[in-house]
């Protein structure tokens, strides 16, 4: 199978191309040997099928990132049949400096001339055959997003794989020409495979030749000596670069016929803004551009979550309005007493309701069946199983609006607004990719860490990745909002999730200054990114995200979930003795569950509580294999505490049996969700985090993370200790102001301390580094 | 357990799940490990990718 590389800038449509040539079969996936993820799928409608290796988007094939050292090394190393190089063709000048790195090497090569019909719609036209005859490669225009000419494309890229070519440059200065000519000879002395390529870099000074040739570098040595540019001295690579660049504007800028549209503005003629240009003028301002993402943020929790979604229920408009479909065991799915259901909470009910009249059913079949068969099938299996798959399509409506903002080309203006706040924290905007990721799957954000160039910089942002709620989580946030609100009559669940992501991202902001200015010192790389053009999400797009996310959670549900169910379940029923108990009393959980339990009372969720206060810790323990698994064992328990419980509610009932049971206070509630929140991930995102971190980091994160969490924990209970445990009678609980108190006067002075601690740590180890030079 | 003869076949078939279940579950997760195979939410691509060579295989033969 012939083996075609995608190459080229970031955001020049490489994705959608790799999208629409591979279809249904576009998969990521993790390659033997190659420790950066790729993209690979199979082009099928040429005479042989071809494989397709989407790179990542590079500037240059200089080793300044990892990226590029990847795509370099794919393409020298893995000797690709043919490469792509895709070009933006609203872009053409900035993008064809890595087309003329390419065309150095011994590959054959093809442009694909994308976004043609960006131009065509300005009225701007294009000379492709003279850009062909002046580059020497087959050029084709093409447009990935509405899938035109691919074919062609496909054509000609299949038979130019079939002729070898050679590498050629561009460079003009006869001088750099001819040490460049000498160091080649060198090379292809020395047998190395596209010894242009090689040759060139090395006379850049590029730090990966300099390391592997250093017998050649007295040659390049020697004939600086006797070199100097009025410029740029004897800098190469700034030379070289300056080359390029000459040849691409001496070449193309008659390429390209721009259609200039003028206005008249003020009595002057002004160039007439895009559209994207005219939305940017709101979205990324400077003072509204974050007040509107927080709006936009609030929306998409209100959307998903809210179950007042006009807050018309809030007037009491809806007071003596009876439930949808009342009487029936689909009552109040669509509206209630409180208001109208959001689209997320309609299509929860909807799951949540058909789940619930199915265990029933099988518990009615299930009646003459021994105790433990029944409780198994229905509390264990049925009831663990059902509450985590429940929230599939909350899960799937939240995803949905994150993909619309980064398909719409919104997350780029947000990663662009936060590079400015960021950068006080010490992070580049970049970090905002990986973390934004965070909040579907910690797993795939902190290998995108990788677009990172500073190992400290990546380091604090894979430790604050898990602050940013997965997915998983996200059935914890709901169930236990839900349950406050049922518990304690606090009406706005939607509230309490919005509050705690906010938390999240205020705790990573925390703990990404505190490590920048400490153990992670170093300054933020510099921010360079494109702006894309904003269009229309593309429907196919969206669903193939969303297919894959529903794929992955009831994969996970039906293995690591339902097994941790069975788990649990025999933990929670079975002695010491390996006998069945049919109650919790006694049982292995409770005896395991008691021990660890004193742990976790300065979080509010430890020993203050009562008899089956153990839960909670149980619940966290379970909830480190995966998130998931805290609601799937609050199930199984509360089947277990509440006889002749069948779990025909989801999560929200079983978590108001644990307050219930337990005794817990709302505070314990949140200061629970909060640890859950911040404390160390799902084994897969630890072993992905041990494999991102640089070597010796993984043991010191997984510190940071139960340090973090502990305290960050202990922090929101006292805090939220202030306001009554009783949020309708306003009566405070035995000693919880007694407790609250002197801990949040801890936690101001901590705040106040912090920055003069920072500035002493900081000096103490420059005075270090002093005496040690 | 095993006291109702009405149920002992649904007793003895669960009981069997489980155990082939969790059994299952424990192996594929050491045999990976072993064979250093992706594991966790790696693995579904691998199985995709495998997937597709057997497809391209079988049409055209192992060349």
């Amino acid at each position: 199978m012939k083996r075609f590389a995608l190459a080229g800038n970031p955001n020049c449509g490489k994705t959608t191309l790799f999208n629409s040539l591979t279809g249904s079969t576009a998969h990521v996936g993790n390659w033997p040997g190659v420790t950066v993820e790729k993209k690979d799928g199979v082009y099928k409608k040429l005479e042989e099928h071809v494989s397709i290796i989407d790179l990542p988007g590079i500037y240059s094939l200089s080793p300044y990132t990892n990226e590029e050292v990847i795509a370099r090394n794919y393409i020298l190393d893995e000797h690709p049949d043919l490469v792509i190089n895709i070009v933006d063709a609203t872009n053409l000048e900035r993008n064809l400096y890595l087309t003329t790195q390419l065309l150095e090497i011994n590959v054959p090569m093809i442009i694909a001339l994308n976004m043609i019909d960006v131009l065509n719609k300005e009225g701007t036209v294009i000379d492709v055959e003279a850009i062909e005859k002046k580059i020497g490669v087959p050029v084709v225009a093409v447009s990935a997003l509405k899938e035109d000419n691919l074919d062609n494309l496909m054509k000609r890229a299949y038979e130019a794989s079939k002729q070898p070519r050679e590498g050629k440059t561009i460079i003009t200065n006869k001088d750099i020409l001819h040490l460049i000519g000498d160091v080649n000879i060198a090379f292809k002395g020395k047998e190395v495979e596209n010894p242009l390529f090689h040759a060139i870099k090395l006379v850049e000074n590029d730090e990966l030749e300099v390391a592997n040739h250093s017998d050649l570098i007295p040659m390049v040595e020697a004939f600086k000596k006797t070199f100097n540019d009025e410029t740029f001295g004897d800098d190469f690579e700034a030379i070289i670069a300056d080359n390029r660049y000459h040849y691409i504007s001496d070449n193309f800028h008659t390429v390209v016929k721009k259609a200039v549209k003028e206005e008249e503005e003020d009595g002057k003629k002004a160039v007439k803004m895009s559209r994207s240009d005219k939305i940017d003028r709101v979205l990324t301002h400077r003072v509204f551009g974050l007040l509107i993402f927080a709006v936009v943020l609030f929306f998409v929790f209100h959307l998903t979550f809210g179950e007042n979604l006009f807050f018309i229920g809030a007037g009491g408009l809806f007071e003596n309005v009876n439930p949808s479909f009342a009487g029936t065991a689909w009552e109040g799915l669509i509206w209630h007493e409180g208001g109208i259901n959001s689209p997320g909470v309609i299509l929860f009910n909807a799951f949540d309701m058909t789940f619930g009249w199915f265990i029933e059913l099988v518990g009615g079949w299930m009646g003459g069946a021994p105790e433990w068969l029944s409780g198994f099938v229905c509390d264990g299996v049925l009831s663990g199983l059902f509450a985590i798959l429940g929230f599939l399509p909350q899960i799937l409506v939240l995803f949905l609006f994150f993909a619309i903002m980064e398909d719409t080309g919104y997350m780029a203006r947000v990663a662009f607004i936060l590079d400015r706040i960021f950068r006080k924290f010490g992070l580049s905007g970049r970090a905002f990719i990986p973390m934004i990721m965070g909040f579907g799957c910690s797993v795939p954000a902190m290998i995108n860490t990788r677009t990172l160039a500073d190992d400290k910089e990546r380091t604090s942002t894979i430790r604050v990745i898990p602050f940013f709620s997965c997915g998983a989580k996200l059935p914890i946030l709901t169930a236990i909002a839900g349950g406050v609100a049922g518990a304690f009559g606090f009406a706005h669940v939607d509230l309490i999730t919005y509050s705690m992501y906010v938390v999240g991202i205020v705790a990573a902001i925390v703990c990404v200054l505190l490590m920048r200015h400490t153990t992670q010192k170093g300054d933020a790389a510099p921010f360079i990114m494109e702006l894309p053009e904003y269009h229309w999400p593309q429907f196919k797009a969206l669903m193939i995200h969303l297919w894959d996310k529903a794929k992955h959670f009831v994969k996970k549900a039906f293995t690591i979930i339902l097994a941790s169910t069975i788990v649990i379940w025999f933990l929670s029923n079975f002695g010491w003795n390996w006998r069945y108990l049919g109650s919790m009393d006694g049982s292995i959980l409770q005896s395991l569950g008691q021990l660890i339990q004193p742990i976790f009372t300065p979080l509010g969720f430890g020993a203050q509580l009562s008899a089956f206060g153990w839960v909670f810790a149980v619940a966290a323990i379970t909830g480190l294999i995966a998130k998931e698994n805290v609601i799937a064992t609050f199930s199984v328990l509360a089947a277990v505490i509440v006889s002749g419980f069948e779990g025909t509610e989801e999560g929200v009932e079983e978590a108001i049996i644990m307050i219930q049971n337990t005794g817990i206070t709302w505070q314990g509630c949140i200061a629970f969700i909060a640890f859950n929140m911040l404390t160390i991930p799902c084994f897969a995102a630890c072993a992905t985090a041990k494999a991102e971190l640089p070597k010796g980091q993984f043991k010191w994160t997984l510190a940071f993370w139960l340090v973090a969490s502990y305290i960050g924990t202990a922090v929101i209970y006292s805090v939220l200790n202030i306001f009554p445990s009783n949020l309708n009678g306003h009566a405070y609980k035995n000693g919880q102001l007694a407790w609250a108190i002197p801990v949040v006067c801890v936690i101001v002075a901590l705040a106040v301390l912090t920055p003069f601690a920072i500035k002493w740590w900081n000096a103490r180890k420059a005075r270090k580094a002093n005496l040690g030079a | 357990m095993f006291q109702n003869p009405d149920w002992i076949w649904l007793e003895i078939l669960v009981l069997s799940a489980v155990v082939v279940f969790l059994g299952a579950m424990i192996g594929t997760y050491a045999y990976k490990r072993a064979h250093h195979i992706p594991t966790g939410d790696c693995a579904a691509c691998h199985i995709n990718t495998k997937r597709m060579l057997k497809e391209y295989h079988k049409k055209y033969g192992k060349h």
